[in-house]
């Protein structure tokens, strides 16, 4: 055997290996994205559109709290503010101000933004439990806020937003034209998350996640990272809650209630924490509970009780977390 | 492979059977099954709407009719999404109940330029106002109108001086604003008022303002647990004026006790012990589900009843043509009367106006109200001149 055979059979180097296979996917992350967007083609000939975008809107969610949980460490109780503000602003700006699709939208993502820097400025220099309790806090604050102004329209919401057209072209009114819109806005998040988990900064984000003290010891500056991913994870959940609000037509008390809070911590969990498609997993079995088991009722939160002990007893790190550890893979 | 052929078949037999099994006839009932509400309305209202159904034979025009039920927990987001795929996805034809102001605005927005009925029991003055529909009905007496009913007796028997024990909520402050418009109006004078939080749990202070303002009434603006909790209080503090409550259920009687709610004085839809017919439907119902229908168990039986009659009279499921013919015939209702809808959604009827009895007057564990009088209800409803609603012709 040559020298030059050896070679050959050495493995590649990881890294190139990921280079090797498009969109920036690991070999098993592509064969689920395939398998995602297949699903997001087929799905609404079977199931009823709407209800999938809503899927869509908490796996966004989720994506942007997955981020902050799976990839950085940072359990934060407060995204309802980020996500219902951001449905808020959107809303009102769309329904009130008379701006546009991709505007509106805009207006939710910077306040969710704008929330996310004023949230981590308080509270990364926190961690663990009391981080929890700080962003907890400070989204009560902005749920009691919103109780109060006059512009969120107390317990009626903000009703009767427009859903406008993409580009002044395709109009959105009709479910069909959004839906494609939305799938599609969908597989760009989990492209995007992808990059940037897998970006050098993302991986200093996994190395403070690991050990912030080595991080901070090989010169990093661990906190205006953290705060970096807060606020990104801050955006996207403003954005997810904008499309949401466009999608349903109303923003709500509900978004910005610690149930949309409990909702992204319960996905993320279910689904597996720091995997590219526990959110997606997560939010299919999460909503899929709340949306078939509606007309029983009270019997809604038994069966989810039941279901959550069951996941956390048996599976631990979540479905794909798992999965993962069983194939010895990464999802 | 071989599964997946399978899976797809399963599905498209699934798909093929929910179209099969459509009926011509879709009834979305979409109310509070859970919370405050839920005991006085509920389950016990969908059973209601059963009995209407099954009384009326099971099928109409001699197609199924068929109920959806959910629940819609009294958060605009989810009402309105469930409605939307009822809509959307059921092929729904009418909405029923939908007992919740929130709800019911955006569920209103919804079905303006659709082929779908809603007829709810909110009580928001905007939805027979600026947000009136020409497929909506309004089963419960809005804000404005309970004000009067509620007001109107009383200020006739000579209680002038009125307080207010409010609610912080836009229902809260609704309802003191119309009540206090209906005093004024008809010489009575309000000595004060006073805003209790949700989270409030001691009226204490709030009684004792009451109690020295020197009103003959107090009127809770207010419900449910609150409601119940100032009333007791109210009688450990010996406090002198007749109560007035706006939402006041027999089953609200039942949880409070009728010790602590003793001689209080309002106006009521529908009492099952007013008379023979009343106490004949009262007692099959009953029969099936253990208590007495209250007044909301009441008009979700008649209104069903007459919205299946227009089915059968129209020949079919077109909405304005349902609507016309309900409005143009009487509604029947329980105790022998009828009702009318106007074209801004409202239902006219006549209410009754009760006093609840002592614990010495009282036989049995239902037996609360004693009937005083009938408040005539053009009288009380809102004159059509002074609506906002696009719809009505001299607007």
């Amino acid at each position: 055997m040559t020298l030059a055979d050896m070679k050959q059979m050495t493995p590649s180097h990881p890294m190139a290996e990921t280079a090797l296979h498009p969109l920036g996917f690991s070999r098993a992350r592509f064969i689920l994205f395939v398998v995602t967007a297949l699903a997001v083609v087929i799905a609404p000939f079977v199931l009823y559109p709407i209800f999938l975008m809503k899927i869509y809107c908490f796996i966004i969610f989720a994506v942007a709290y997955n981020l902050l949980l799976g990839y950085t460490g940072l359990m934060s109780f407060g995204h309802a503010a980020f996500w219902g503000m951001g449905a808020y602003l959107t809303a009102y700006s769309a329904a009130n101000w008379g701006f546009g699709f991709e505007a509106a939208l805009l207006t939710g993502t910077v306040t969710g933004a704008a929330l996310g820097l004023i949230f981590g400025l308080v509270a990364i220099r926190r961690t663990g439990l009391y981080f929890a309790m700080i962003t907890l806090a400070l989204a009560q604050m902005v749920y009691f806020i919103c109780l109060q102004s006059p512009f969120t329209g107390g317990e009626d919401g903000v009703q009767g937003v427009p859903r406008g057209s993409l580009l002044g072209l395709v109009d959105l009114n009709n479910d069909w034209n959004l839906y494609w819109l939305v799938g599609t806005i969908l597989l760009g998040t989990i492209i995007l998350s992808n990059r940037v988990v897998h970006s050098p900064f993302g991986q200093v984000l996994r190395a403070i996640r690991n050990n912030p003290a080595r991080a901070k010891s090989l010169g990093y500056n661990v906190d205006r990272y953290k705060l970096c991913a807060f606020v990104m994870s801050a955006a996207l959940a403003g954005f997810a809650g904008g499309l949401k609000a466009i999608i349903f037509q109303i923003a709500t008390l509900t978004d910005v209630s610690t149930v949309a809070s409990t909702e992204a911590v319960l996905i993320t969990l279910v689904g597996g924490i720091g995997t590219i498609f526990g959110p997606a997993v997560g939010s299919i079995i999460v909503l899929s509970l709340e949306h078939y088991l509606a007309p029983f009722g009270p019997w809604v939160m038994f069966t989810q009780g039941v279901v959550f002990v069951f996941f956390v007893l048996v599976f631990r790190k979540g479905l794909l977390g798992e999965f993962q550890s069983y194939f010895k893979t990464s999802l | 492979m071989k599964r997946s052929t399978k899976f797809v078949a399963a599905a498209v037999a699934a798909l093929v059977a929910a179209s099969a099994a459509q009926a011509e006839v879709t009834i979305g009932y979409l109310g509070a099954l859970t919370g405050a509400q839920a005991d006085m309305t509920g389950e016990a209202a969908l059973h209601a709407t059963r009995m209407a159904i099954a009384d009326f034979g099971g099928e109409v025009n001699g197609e199924p009719i068929e109920v959806l039920v959910a629940d819609h927990a009294g958060k605009p987001d989810l009402g309105l999404a469930t409605a939307r795929e009822w809509v959307d996805a059921e092929g729904v034809n009418l909405i029923l109940n939908v007992d919740n102001s929130a709800v019911a605005l955006a569920v209103s927005d919804l079905i303006k330029d659709k082929n779908v009925t809603m007829a709810m029991g909110a009580s928001s003055s905007r939805l027979i106002n600026e947000s009136c529909g020409p497929h909506q009905i309004m089963l419960l007496l809005d804000n404005g109108t309970l004000a009067r009913a509620v007001t109107l007796p009383q200020l006739e028997a000579g209680a002038k001086d009125w307080y207010f024990i409010t609610v912080d909520y836009a229902l809260g402050h609704d309802l003191e604003a119309q009540a206090t418009k209906a005093i004024e109006a008809n010489g009575g004078t309000v000595k004060g008022s006073v805003v209790h939080s949700p989270q409030a749990t001691d009226f204490s202070s709030f009684l004792l303002q009451a109690q020295s303002s020197g009103a003959t009434n107090i009127a809770l603006a207010t419900f449910g647990a609150w409601q119940n909790a100032i009333a007791k209080q109210a009688q450990e503090f010996g406090v002198q004026q007749s109560l007035s409550p706006f939402y006041l259920a027999d089953t609200d009687i039942k949880s409070a006790g009728l010790d602590t709610l003793q001689n209080v004085t309002g106006t009521i839809q529908f009492y099952w012990d007013e008379n023979d017919a009343t106490r004949a439907f009262s007692d099959r119902f009953r029969e099936d589900f253990g208590r007495p229908p209250t007044f909301t168990n009441a008009y979700h039986y008649e209104f069903t009843t007459h919205y299946l009659k227009a089915i059968e009279a129209t020949g079919g499921t077109d909405a304005d043509a349902i609507q016309a013919w309900m409005r143009d015939n009487p509604m029947a209702l329980i105790n022998g009367d009828t009702a009318t809808i106007r074209e801004d959604g409202a239902v006219v009827r006549d209410v009754l106006s009760y006093r609840t009895k002592t614990l010495a007057e009282s036989t049995g564990d239902w037996d609360f109200l004693e009937i005083t009088g009938k408040v005539d209800g053009e009288s009380i409803a809102q004159p059509l001149a002074d609506s906002a609603c696009p719809l009505v012709a001299s607007n």
